[in-house]
C-alpha cells in the first residue's frame, strides 16, 4: 500500500530536488565554509536547533546534506550524518554513546582499526571492549555486564569472511536492552538492510563499494531510529540535559533522531570529523550506480571463486556462498543477493608465493583499499592487519598465507587471465 | 515538561525553553498516530521566540501515560483539563490533522479558552478508510507505512529535507513507532467518529487561519478549504508542492505564517 521509491531509484534521487533558480539536475557543489545568515533571528535559530538549516560546512553543508538523506533513504534509517571516514564514523557513535567507565561488546571478526580503536584506543579513556568470536554466542550473552553500551560487529567480517548471525545477536541485544552497531561497509544497502533485521545504528566507509571509483575517502552514521533511549538511565548523554543549548534532552527534542542530533551537535561540532562537499559529490556519484555495480561484482566475485577453486596453484578459497565456508547457511539466509565481493585465497608456497603473486598481477592492483570499480589485492598480514597481534590475527581468521581479493567489474575472462598468470609466476619464483 | 493529571504522568515539550510569567501561551496539538516530535521546528522556533509553547503527547501516545482516547471530544476535554492544571488561561491552538478537530472540539465546549486557531492540513471532519482502520488493529506496521507513503509530498519522497541528513519517511515510521500498540487505530476511530466540524466551525468567533497542502492524500485540500470557508475570520495559505506533514515538509514556511499570524 505504500508507494516509496525503490533502492534503484532512491540511488538516483534520493535527497536532491533541482533548485527552483537553475534547475541543476546534478547535485551542486556548495564549496563554502559558511552561509549568510538571513537576519539575527534566523541566525539564532540555528544555534539553537529551532530550525533546520547550515550554518558552517564543519556542521553541516547542502552538498553533504544530500549524500546524507540519500544513505537514509537507502539504509531506511531516520538521519545519517556524513563523516570524513568509516573510522570517523565509528569514532562518533562510540563517543556519543560511552563514557569513561562503561563497556562494549564486540565481535572478534573485524577490520583492523576498528579492533585497534575500541581494543587499544578507547582504554585509555576508561571505555573497555570484549571481544567475543561471532559464532560464540554464549560467549557474547555472557560477555555483557551492567555497564555494556552496545554491540559492535560488522556482518562480513573483514578480511576474515565471517558472516555474522545478525538476527541471534540482535536477540542477545534486546534482552540486554542494548543497542546493535553495525559496520555496513563490505554489504551496502544493495546487498543487505541491517535496520529491516533490528540493528540499530550502521556505519559505513563510504570509500569503498558505496563510492566504488576510488576517488574520495568519506564515512556514514545512519540512524535506525527504532532504539528506545528512553527505556533505561543507561543513556544520559541522550536523555539527560545536554551541556548546552539551554541543557536540551535529545531524546524528548527529537526522539527516534536523538543520536543524530547528538552526533551533530557534540561530535560534529567539537571533533569536527566533516566530510568535503566535493567528496561529498564524488562520493553521490557513485552511488548513483551502486545497484549496477553491485550486481556486477558479484557475477564477478562468483566468477572468480570457481576459477580460483580448481586452480592447481590456489590452496585453499575462502568465500561465503562457498558450502565448506562455516557461514555458509547464514550467508544464504542473510545474503540472498551475493555474499559480498571479497574472496580469501591461499597461493601454494606459502607467504613467499603469496608475496610474488601480488608483485605479478598486472591487472588487480596492489594496494590498501577494498570496494573499488577495479580488483584489488593485499597481503593483509604483512599490510592491513601489521599492526594487530597474531592472536587477534588468528581470532580475525586471518592466516599468513592469505591473500585477499577485492573483485571489481573487470571482464571476467582479462582478471582470470592476469591471475592465471600471476599464480603461475609465484610459482616461478618459489622453485 | 512532565506532569501529573489523575495519577498519570504527562508529557508536553516547552519547545527546550522555560514558561515565563506574561508570555502568550501556544499549544501544539498533533494528528493521528503522532506526538509532539512532530512539532519540533514550531516547538522550538516558538519557545526560542518568546512564547510559553506546549507541544502535548495525547494520552497514550509517545512519552504520555494512561490510555489512548477514543473520540476527539475525549481529547478536548483533556486538553481544557490540562490547561486548568497548568494554570493557562487561554491560548492559541495550532492542530494538525487530528489535531486540528480537537482545536475545534475545544473552541466549541470552552470557546473561552481559545484566543486564536491555527488548522494544518487538516478539516472539519475526518473520515477514515474502514480499510485502513482495519488494517491498523491487524496489520498496525503496514498501515503505518502506508499513512507515512501518502503523508508524503513529492519532495519529501525524493527525501529533500530542511533539516540536514534527515528522511521524512523514516521519522514518520519511527515516531509512529514509540506509540503502544492500539494508539493508531483509536485515534483513526475518533477521527471518523468526529461530527458536526463544519457547525463548529461557523461558530468560532476568535481569529483562524488554515495552512493547507496541495499534495495533501491523506486530507485532501478540498476538505480543508470547506473549513477555512466555513470559519468566519480566517485567513488561507496553500502551500502548493506539499504533502499532509507540512510541520515537517515546509518549516519554514509554515512557522513564517504563524508568526504573521500571532503578529497581527
Amino acid at each position: 500500500m505504500s508507494d516509496f521509491y525503490d533502492l534503484e531509484t532512491l540511488a538516483l534521487h534520493a535527497g536532491h530536488v533541482p533548485d527552483k533558480e537553475f534547475g541543476s539536475r546534478a547535485v551542486p557543489i556548495h564549496q563554502t565554509t559558511s552561509y549568510m545568515f538571513k537576519d539575527s533571528r534566523h541566525a539564532a535559530a540555528l544555534y539553537n536547533l529551532e530550525e533546520g538549516g547550515h550554518l558552517y560546512t564543519r556542521i553541516s553543508n547542502p552538498t553533504v546534506a544530500v549524500l546524507e538523506q540519500r544513505i537514509a533513504a537507502m539504509e531506511g534509517g531516520v538521519a545519517c550524518t556524513a563523516c570524513s571516514s568509516g573510522m570517523a564514523a565509528l569514532h562518533l557513535v562510540t563517543t556519543m554513546l560511552v563514557s569513561s567507565g562503561d563497556h562494549i561488546v564486540s565481535t572478534a571478526q573485524l577490520y583492523g582499526a576498528n579492533i585497534n580503536l575500541l581494543k587499544n584506543t578507547m582504554p585509555r579513556f576508561g571505555v573497555e571492549t570484549t571481544m567475543v568470536h561471532g559464532r560464540d554466542l554464549k560467549a557474547m550473552e555472557a560477555a555483557i555486564q551492567e555497564n555494556t553500551k552496545f554491540i559492535f560487529c560488522e556482518l562480513i567480517g573483514n578480511p576474515g569472511l565471517d558472516v555474522l548471525d545478525i538476527e541471534a545477536v540482535v536477540k542477545i541485544a534486546e534482552k540486554a536492552g542494548i543497542p546493535v552497531v553495525m559496520d555496513a561497509t563490505f554489504c551496502t544497502p544493495y546487498l543487505f538492510k541491517p535496520f529491516e533485521h533490528g540493528v540499530n545504528v550502521i556505519t559505513h566507509s563510504l570509500t569503498k563499494w558505496m563510492g566504488g571509483h576510488g576517488v574520495a575517502i568519506g564515512g556514514a552514521v545512519v540512524d535506525g531510529g527504532n532504539f528506545n533511549w528512553g527505556a533505561s538511565d543507561k543513556y544520559p548523554t541522550l536523555t539527560s540535559p545536554h551541556y548546552a543549548l539551554d541543557g536540551i534532552v535529545f531524546w524528548e527534542e527529537f526522539g527516534p533522531a536523538a543520536l543524530t542530533m547528538r552526533v551533530r551537535a557534540e561530535g560534529m561540532y567539537n571533533f569536527g570529523p566533516s566530510l568535503s562537499p566535493t567528496n561529498a559529490f564524488h562520493l553521490l556519484q557513485g552511488i548513483e550506480t551502486l545497484p549496477m555495480r553491485m550486481e556486477r561484482h558479484i557475477s564477478n566475485t562468483r566468477a572468480m571463486v570457481e576459477f580460483l577453486q580448481v586452480h592447481e596453484l590456489v590452496s585453499w578459497v575462502k568465500h561465503p556462498e562457498l558450502e565448506d565456508h562455516p557461514d555458509h547457511e547464514v550467508a544464504k539466509k542473510l545474503l540472498p543477493k551475493g555474499a559480498g565481493s571479497m574472496i580469501g585465497f591461499g597461493v601454494k608456497g606459502g607467504r613467499a608465493a603469496g608475496s610474488a603473486f601480488i608483485e605479478s598481477v598486472e591487472v588487480a592492483s596492489h594496494l590498501a583499499n577494498v570496494g573499488d570499480a577495479k580488483t584489488l589485492v593485499i597481503h593483509p598480514a604483512s599490510t592491513t592487519h601489521s599492526h594487530i597481534s597474531a592472536e587477534d590475527m588468528k581470532a580475525g581468521g586471518l592466516s599468513e598465507d592469505m591473500i585477499r581479493l577485492s573483485v571489481g567489474l573487470e571482464n571476467i575472462d582479462d582478471l582470470k587471465r592476469d591471475f592465471n598468470q600471476a599464480l603461475k609466476a609465484a610459482a616461478r619464483a618459489v622453485k | 515538561m512532565r506532569f501529573e493529571l489523575n495519577g498519570v504522568e504527562h508529557y508536553a515539550s516547552t519547545g527546550g525553553r522555560d514558561h515565563k510569567a506574561g508570555q502568550p501561551y501556544l499549544i501544539f496539538l498533533h494528528g493521528a498516530g503522532s506526538s509532539h516530535l512532530v512539532w519540533t521546528q514550531q516547538s522550538r522556533s516558538f519557545a526560542y521566540g518568546s512564547y510559553n509553547v506546549l507541544a502535548v503527547d495525547f494520552p497514550g501516545h509517545n512519552l504520555s501515560g494512561g490510555e489512548p482516547m477514543l473520540s476527539v471530544d475525549e481529547q478536548a476535554n483533556w486538553l481544557v483539563e490540562v490547561m486548568e492544571h497548568l494554570e493557562i488561561a487561554t491560548a492559541t491552538l495550532v492542530g494538525h490533522s487530528q489535531g486540528g478537530l480537537v482545536a475545534l472540539a475545544v473552541a466549541n465546549s470552552a470557546p473561552e479558552r481559545v484566543e486564536r486557531m491555527v488548522f494544518v492540513a487538516t478539516a472539519a471532519a475526518i473520515p477514515v478508510n474502514d480499510m485502513l482502520i482495519s488494517t491498523a488493529e491487524t496489520k498496525e506496521p503496514v498501515a503505518k507505512s502506508s499513512m507515512t507513503s501518502w503523508g508524503l509530498g513529492p519532495d519529501a519522497h525524493h527525501f529533500e529535507n530542511t533539516v540536514p541528513g534527515f528522511s521524512h519517511a523514516g521519522m514518520g515510521l519511527r515516531v509512529m513507532d514509540l506509540n503502544p500498540v492500539g494508539a493508531l487505530p483509536n485515534d483513526l476511530k475518533a477521527c471518523t467518529g468526529f461530527e458536526g466540524g463544519l457547525e463548529m466551525a461557523g461558530a468560532v468567533k476568535c481569529p483562524t487561519m488554515c495552512v493547507l497542502a496541495g499534495k495533501d492524500r491523506m486530507t485532501p485540500i478540498k476538505f480543508g478549504r470547506q473549513l477555512a470557508e466555513a470559519l468566519p475570520n480566517n485567513r488561507l495559505h496553500v502551500l502548493k508542492e506539499s504533502g499532509h506533514t507540512i510541520p515537517t515538509e515546509k518549516p519554514h514556511e509554515l512557522n513564517e505564517y504563524l508568526r504573521d499570524f500571532l503578529a497581527a
